[in-house]
């Protein structure tokens, strides 16, 4: 069960007030309609996923009955690690003390990953490999964005998020899976990888039809096929997991979908008709996190008292590969 | 849906006042004709007909009429 999850923001925010004065064809209410983001923080130079991942961890361990000599597994899901090589989740063991009797891997996922690691750390509890699996989550997209490109920058913020899971009473799952690479060039960072090395022509900058700016070393977002796979894949994977769940929507006490933005989750929770009141949305003060979404969201969701023991809780991730998983969880 | 009512939507979409597009305009002479709005047409289909667009099919509308064609085929 998950048993605590702490988070961790970057002290540096950009307000949709300082966005507007960058873009001025764009307004303040413009941007906070489409977004529902107030603000976002965004890491600083020289400060990493792996910082955030710690900074996450060492107010969980402050925080909960769980120390680092109790963690036997170390999970770290980013697409922004500190290095090639070596695996960032050794980095982290080491520094955040836990024992060299651990495991420790990363996985390369986004906004679907926080459920992936929890599927991948109930399967290491429930096959007696693990007891206590710490499950860490950091991004800074922001280093991926040009600084000209307002279709990300109101978008994406950094963060990093620490979750220890481990045996209990509440229950993990089931859960559904997907992925579909035919969507890969969507959402992607297109240079800097051993396919495409960044280089001299990489980094010439183009504009867009809406004119947005990015050179080939840049994240590029289409949007509306984002938009598009969304409309496909997340009431798809809401059925599935309700039918391998044997439970109605109206069974399920809470809703955490991975927070892109509110025009979105608005959209999705109206399409599938799940009331207000059963869907959390915070994104105003973070903004879309990544992977980190979901455990921001429901730590912010059992502080305001909306989250408590005893729910049914239904997970949904999904974004870049493109890839989606969905998670029945008990608190 | 009527098509004073779909044109009415659509002047939601490109932040237009309320009857302003009449139905033969060129998207690419429509200021605000970008990304977003491209969003708002996509959940303007499914909310109004459960039609699932995809940005190629919007992409290959060269006025609103074809594009209100896309997202209410009875209309």
């Amino acid at each position: 069960m998950i048993r605590a999850i702490e988070y961790y923001l970057p002290e540096t925010v950009v307000s949709t007030a300082d966005l507007a004065r960058e873009f001025p064809e764009w307004s303040v209410e413009k941007i906070d309609a489409k977004t529902g983001i107030c603000n976002r923080h965004i890491a600083a130079e020289g400060e990493t996923s792996s910082d955030l991942a710690f900074a996450a961890a060492s107010r969980l361990f402050a925080s909960s009955a769980c120390s680092p000599g109790d963690i036997d597994f170390v999970l770290f899901c980013t697409q922004s690690p500190d290095y090639f090589l070596p695996t960032t989740a050794c980095l982290l063991q080491h520094r955040l003390g836990i024992p060299t009797s651990a495991g420790a891997l990363d996985f390369n996922l986004g906004c679907s990953g926080f459920v992936y690691g929890l599927g991948l750390a109930h399967g290491l509890i429930a096959s007696g490999q693990a007891s206590n699996v710490l499950l860490l989550t950091g991004e800074t997209y922001s280093k991926f964005l040009h600084p000209r490109d307002k279709s990300v920058r109101t978008i994406f913020g950094d963060a990093g998020a620490a979750t220890w899971i481990s045996t209990g009473s509440g229950a993990m799952g089931p859960f559904v899976y997907g992925t579909d690479g035919a969507g890969a060039e969507n959402l992607i960072v297109p240079t800097g990888g051993f396919r495409r090395p960044a280089t001299a022509e990489s980094a010439m900058l183009q504009q867009d039809n809406s004119g947005n700016f990015r050179t080939g070393d840049n994240l590029f977002m289409n949007g509306g096929e984002i938009f598009s796979f969304t409309l496909h894949a997340v009431p798809a994977a809401v059925s599935a997991l309700l039918a391998k769940s044997r439970l109605s929507l109206e069974e399920v006490d809470l809703f955490v979908f991975h927070q892109a933005n509110r025009y979105m989750l608005d959209h999705l929770r109206k399409s599938l008709g799940v009331p207000a009141d059963k869907f959390i949305v915070h994104i105003a003060d973070c903004g879309n996190t990544v992977s980190s979404t979901i455990p921001i969201a429901l730590h912010e969701a059992q502080s305001a008292g909306k989250l408590r023991p005893g729910m049914k809780v239904m997970l949904v991730g999904f974004g870049v590969g493109y890839s989606w998983a969905a998670a029945m969880v008990e608190f | 849906m009527e098509k004073t009512e779909l044109l009415r939507e659509l002047d939601g979409v490109f932040e237009l006042e309320a009857g302003t597009l009449q139905g033969d305009e060129v998207l690419d002479d429509i200021p605000t004709w970008d990304s977003m709005a491209m969003v708002g047409v996509i959940a303007l289909a499914d909310r109004i007909s459960g039609i699932k667009l995809n940005p190629r099919q919007i992409g290959a509308c060269t006025t609103i009429q074809e594009l209100m064609g896309l997202i209410s085929p009875q209309t």
